[in-house]
């Protein structure tokens, strides 16, 4: 018989000691957005749900020193509302907006999206291209690892059982505050992305300094496309440039055939997402 | 009588009160004390034997209370039933079984039933329900299905379950004599009807033994089904009709109310069933696929002078509606053009995919969408304007149909709707985006509203006026959100000369409302209107007459307004309503009536070669759109849309221009996003994240434009709006398309992937 | 089994009632009556479950009944207790932005919400403000007008 179990723990001390006795019985519970609909569809079973979601410390979006910090419960309007996250991190602000609905909004979380791991998630495509760094503790320790290595596989990711995420960074830096977002979808409002892009860039002198770029639905997981980003590095902005970078994205990106789009298309179009990314950076 | 009072102007909804604040109860807002939950257990497989069900574990689980399969339903298989009064015979009647028995013909079939104390006692009762299935290897492609040894899906030698013919002329000699002949094939996809209300109701057993189902439906006549299939007389079960969330004609068939029947049948207790949204999607009807391949030959001048039509329509796993559907695209697939030379052939054809039957626009949008993009490739080829090839060709009042001959005595607003709609688009969108390319398109059409005359349909209201001078109204019309019951309260206001205030209408109940046939078919502002007309103003006479004596003038200059029986000649001269009721019921007179209204009868035709009336009247429309494509992903949006139909007479605006810009929406999504999506038989896009409709988001301006010609069969010379307006703007959009990137998709939906590979040929080798 | 309780507050009055750990807010709100919170697809894909929580929009099949413990809820039926829920009901009803009525509870509190933070938008922005809203009978265009024709008032 499906048992479920309720908790609401007041401090992000008391959720790490529960993950730790609970372990893999623990589903720690914000917006619910997914959670929910994975009860109903039973792939959640027998759970201790730990409501996280009024716990302060884990909100909040402030600037320190030379980073952005965004506590893992901040919502998608949050981020929208963020004069910090519009200045310091366009990208993931443009995703912001574009993500599911305008309601849906209002309860998502930046870190439920990271955790649900989906190869579509439109917080992490952005954040990747921010090379955000995720903060995750547990009771015994708490480690830094950076996004582009946290997805392992679709809704798979290096997070313990005992672990949680407990805040988001990223750099305030020029390539970060010059960052664009592209999500292409079948309609215009809750849409799953059929492809996505983020490119962050640092020109100059016309020549690229750095750059990082994140798509999302084209390969098992959201991914940096490291390869054209070695390629671009130091090459002078021109067109014969951007037409070689199309072709390498199309090799570069590893997608698959679902209801919503094929192979090919998914290949086809990231090149166009690249090239329109790039261009609205570099004019 | 001088203007109207109430007709003609814009009325807010009876219902849009209750529906505002929340209090009106659909189907699943109303509970029983004691009340059980059912669930149904659905077949894994689209095509298999039922080798053995075993409910035992089932059945002593703590708190099931009964568990169904075939055996235990008295009459597990009959025949489908839509309110006719006749039989129809010729295959209309298709088999309608209730359980799966030794053979499930798609995936989502029931087989078995469960009521237990909680639903989710009831979810578990379906997992200790042990079914045996042999697979077998079914068919899934109507094509394949017709070929000889093709697997059989039901119990006869063929797939076929209905052919049908029409035509006229020489079609040799038609194509013998073109300057031009276009040849092609389309194809059209299995969509939903995605209404926001599921299926679902409540069952109980009243006092005196009477099943009484409380349910959302379009058919209220479907009691007697239900009794048959339990082997009861048809005055012992009861249908409540509720105000739907929609029906779109998925709501037509016999969803829940079988299965609730039985389940209250067998437990003496209140038992409820709402299917959640993946199970609608799953296993209630959906729009019938069709293949269209369509030869047309025209003249240099731009004269059509023959068109030659095969239909092939994927009727799924039973037949429900499939015969019917497909013979409305047989007669609509010429579209409303004169053509000499016709012949159209149809197939409709079982398959073990979820099976097919109403949709909004019943058979007539699949043809259309081939048709009017045909004629846009001949306007091309001929280098003749888009909006003149049709005027050269469009039927006008007098003439007939193409394909059955059916005379148009009422008014074809042809090409007047055509004009109106491309001149409402207005100046050309100004587009700054050097990858998106602008198009426009055009598209016109036609639709029926009524029923198939061979049906031989009525309707009854029944209309009384109180002594207080208050209205009351009993209609079994079913309400599905078009307004269909507000529509009767204000032909009934406008005939007594009372406001709207004043009427309170009983509805959707077979036990205490006259039947008012199906919300089906576009029918009802005709049938139930003009049966509530006749009612009214049978009540108006008599009231009439009455203050004629008292006032000692004549009838004819009596008029009711306000509730005061006025003499036209003199306002001043009058008498207050209530005074003329209370000398009628002095005098004995009554003041209730019960209206029938007939539509005109007609004989089953010869399906091989239908000729004649088919349908009462038809309604005419045209859309016109302009797109903007982006050339690099080939995502459209729809800017501009324009919506013209000659309504007849529009009794509320408001609803008819709902009607109109909801309608193009509906259309909207059918040919840009919407599939369900089956391989195999396996439905590939669940629920509302996989199977997706317009946003407001995607919504583009919309420009309502009513041509009011008084020249409908209906109440004021109405015609009938709520199907007419879906079934024509596909292919405005793909001839927008068209226009602005030289792509013809002729699969819908209009997809971007389906956009860039016709524009990126060469990156798409496969 | 636990048992466990939520307290809360819907449309001005204090609810306290028995509740399941997984139970979403929208079975919570359902079996305690509040029927005008409907449900059409218990995935947060139809908008019509929504409710207004401490002065956010939420998709209440999305949420635990146990997350809300607190908390201050508007549904639908609360609208008319407030001026602008008033005028939103009666620009509903008079501009025909109601064919079924299924989406609109839901699409009403949305509108609601939205225009007390912001109070004059134009269509556009309406459009989108709705877009977590379906509907399917009547193309959006009514329900805009309505929206709409409450802003310009409010411009008054």
């Amino acid at each position: 018989m499906n048992q479920f179990k309720y908790i609401s723990p007041k401090t992000k001390d008391e959720v790490l000691e529960i993950l730790k006795e609970e372990n893999i019985r623990a589903c720690l519970v914000a917006g619910c957005t997914n959670v929910l609909p994975n009860i109903r569809d039973k792939k959640i079973v027998s759970k201790v749900l730990v409501n996280i979601s009024d716990i302060e410390e884990l909100k909040g979006i402030s600037k320190e020193q030379d980073k952005i910090c965004i506590g893992p419960l901040t919502t998608i309007a949050e981020l929208i509302n963020s004069e910090v996250i519009l200045k310091e991190g366009k990208g993931l602000h443009q995703a912001a907006e574009q993500f599911a609905d305008p309601i849906v909004r209002n309860s998502a979380t930046v870190g439920g999206n990271l955790v649900d791991a989906s190869p579509a998630a439109d917080m992490a495509v952005p954040l990747l291209a921010l090379d955000a760094i995720l903060k995750i503790e547990s009771v015994e320790r708490k480690r830094d690892v950076r996004l582009k290595d946290f997805f392992i596989g679709p809704e798979k990711t290096i997070l313990q059982e005992d672990e949680m995420i407990t805040g988001i960074e990223f750099e305030s830096s020029n390539i970060n505050k010059n960052g664009y977002f592209i999500k292409l979808g079948l309609r215009k409002a809750m849409a799953i992305a059929v492809a996505s892009i983020a490119v962050n860039l640092e020109v100059r002198e016309n020549k690229i300094a750095r750059i990082r770029i994140a798509m999302g639905s084209v390969a098992p997981t959201p991914i940096r496309l490291t390869v054209i980003e070695e390629f671009l590095k130091n090459n002078e902005v021109n067109d014969g440039l951007i037409e070689e970078a199309i072709n390498k994205v199309h090799e570069e990106v590893d997608p698959i055939s679902d209801i919503r789009a094929s192979e090919e298309y998914r290949r086809y179009v990231s090149g166009i997402l690249f090239k329109r990314a790039f261009e609205k950076l570099t004019l | 009588m001088s203007e109207f009072k109430v007709v003609g102007k814009p009325m807010p909804r009876d219902d849009a009160w209750a529906k505002v604040r929340g209090d009106l109860k659909y189907a699943d807002d109303f509970s029983l004390p004691g009340m059980l939950y059912a669930k149904v257990l659905r077949s894994k497989y689209p095509a298999a034997k039922i080798i053995s069900i075993n409910i035992s574990k089932a059945e002593q689980l703590e708190g099931v209370r009964a568990v169904l399969t075939a055996k235990d339903v008295p009459h597990n298989e009959t025949v489908t039933r839509f309110g006719q009064s006749l039989e129809v015979g010729k295959g209309f009647e298709g088999l309608y079984r209730v359980l799966a028995d030794k053979k499930v013909r798609f995936m989502g079939e029931a087989a078995a039933l469960v009521a237990a104390d909680t639903e989710e006692i009831a979810e578990e009762a379906l997992d200790l329900i042990e079914v045996e299935y042999e697979p077998l290897p079914g068919v899934f492609d109507p094509i394949e299905a017709m070929k000889p040894g093709a697997y059989l899906v039901g119990e006869k030698n063929t797939n076929i379950i209905g052919e049908f013919g029409c035509g006229q002329g020489d079609i040799e000699r038609g194509f013998a004599e073109a300057d031009i002949i276009i040849e092609d094939t389309y194809k059209v996809p299995f969509v939903d009807h995605a209404y926001l209300e599921t299926e679902g109701g409540i069952a109980w057993i009243d006092d005196y033994g009477v099943i009484n189902i409380r349910v959302g439906s379009q058919v209220i006549e479907h009691f007697r089904d239900v009794a048959d299939v339990l082997g009861l007389p048809h005055n012992k079960v009861r249908y409540i009709g509720t105000m739907m969330g929609g029906g779109f004609g998925g709501k037509e068939d016999i969803t829940v109310e079988t299965y609730l029947a039985l389940l209250t049948w067998k437990t003496k207790k209140p038992v409820r069933l709402v299917y959640t949204r993946e199970e609608s999607i799953l296993c209630h009807s959906k729009r019938h696929p069709f293949v269209m391949r369509y030869k047309v030959g025209a003249r240099k001048d731009g004269k059509l002078n023959a068109l030659d039509a095969e239909l092939i329509s994927d009727a799924g796993a039973y037949p429900y509606l499939s015969p019917w559907v497909t013979l409305y695209a047989t007669v609509n697939a010429a579209g409303p053009y004169c053509i000499a030379n016709v012949r159209v052939k149809s197939y409709c054809v079982l398959t073990n995919n979820t099976f097919t039957s109403a949709n909004r626009g019943f058979g007539a949008p699949q043809p259309n969408v081939v048709y009017e993009s045909l004629m846009d490739e001949l306007a091309e080829k001929l280098n003749i304007d888009p909006l003149e090839i049709r005027r050269i060709n469009c039927l006008t009042t007098g003439k007939a149909l193409s394909t059955t001959g059916q005379i148009f005595k009422t008014h074809v607003a042809l090409p007047e709707v055509a004009e109106k709609a491309w001149a409402a688009l207005g100046e050309p969108t100004e587009f700054k985006d050097e990858n998106k390319k602008i198009g426009r398109g055009l598209a016109i059409g036609l639709m029926s509203y009524g029923r198939m005359t061979f049906l031989h349909d009525s309707s009854r209201s029944f209309v009384k006026l109180e002594s207080d001078g208050s209205v009351l109204i009993r209609s079994g019309i079913p309400d599905l959100g078009g307004g269909q019951v507000s529509l009767l309260c204000q032909i009934a206001a406008e005939e007594l000369g009372v406001p709207m205030s004043r009427i309170k209408i009983y509805y959707s109940d077979t036990a205490l409302t006259p039947l008012a046939g199906t919300t089906t078919a576009t029918r009802q502002t005709y049938m139930s209107g003009n049966a509530t007309l006749k009612a009214a103003r049978e009540i108006r006479k008599r009231v009439i007459n009455k203050a004629a004596e008292l006032l000692n003038v004549n009838p004819d200059k009596l008029d009711i307004i306000n509730e005061k029986v006025i003499v036209n000649y003199d306002q001043s001269q009058y008498l207050p309503l209530v005074k003329v009721i209370k000398a009628c019921n002095t005098a004995g007179i009554e003041l209730f009536y019960v209206a029938q209204f007939n539509a005109p009868f007609t004989i089953t035709p010869d399906l091989s070669n239908i000729r004649g009336m088919t349908f009462p009247d038809f309604t005419f429309g045209a859309q016109a759109v302009e797109v903007a494509v982006d050339t690099e992903t080939g995502q459209v949006e729809v800017l501009k849309l324009t919506t013209c139909y000659d309504v007849g007479k529009a009794i509320n605006p408001l609803s008819v221009e709902g009607q109109m810009e909801g309608g193009s929406i509906y259309g909207m999504g059918y040919a840009l996003m919407e599939e369900v999506i089956m391989e195999k038989g396996i439905t590939m896009t669940p629920s509302y994240a996989e199977y997706i409709i317009p946003t407001a988001a995607d919504v583009p301006e919309v420009k309502a434009i009513l041509v009011e010609s008084g020249g409908g069969l209906g109440p004021y010379g109405a015609k009938g709006i709520g199907e007419p307006a879906c079934s024509i703007i596909a292919p405005a959009i793909l001839n927008a398309i068209y226009d602005a990137v030289g792509v013809r998709i002729k699969n819908l939906p209009a997809t971007p992937e389906k956009i860039i590979r016709a524009l990126k040929k060469d990156f798409f080798k496969k | 089994m636990e048992e466990h309780r939520v307290e809360l507050t819907v449309n001005g009055e204090r609810i306290s009632s028995a509740t399941k750990p997984e139970e979403s807010l929208l079975k919570f709100l359902r079996r305690n009556d509040f029927t005008e919170v409907k449900c059409g697809c218990e995935k947060g894909e139809c908008g019509t479950c929504t409710v207004i929580i401490n002065k956010k929009t939420v998709k209440s099949c999305i949420m635990l009944a146990l997350q809300t413990n607190g908390k201050e809820i508007w549904t639908a039926k609360g609208l008319e207790k407030q001026e602008l829920g008033r005028r939103l009901q009666e620009s509903f009803v008079n501009t025909g932005a109601i064919q079924c009525g299924f989406c609109t509870p839901g699409m009403i509190i949305t509108a609601k919400n939205y225009l007390d933070q912001n109070p004059l938008p134009d269509k556009e922005e309406i459009k989108k403000a709705i877009s977590g809203n379906l509907c399917r009978c009547t193309g959006y265009k009514k329900i805009v007008d309505a929206i709409y024709a409450v802003a310009v008032e409010n411009q008054k």
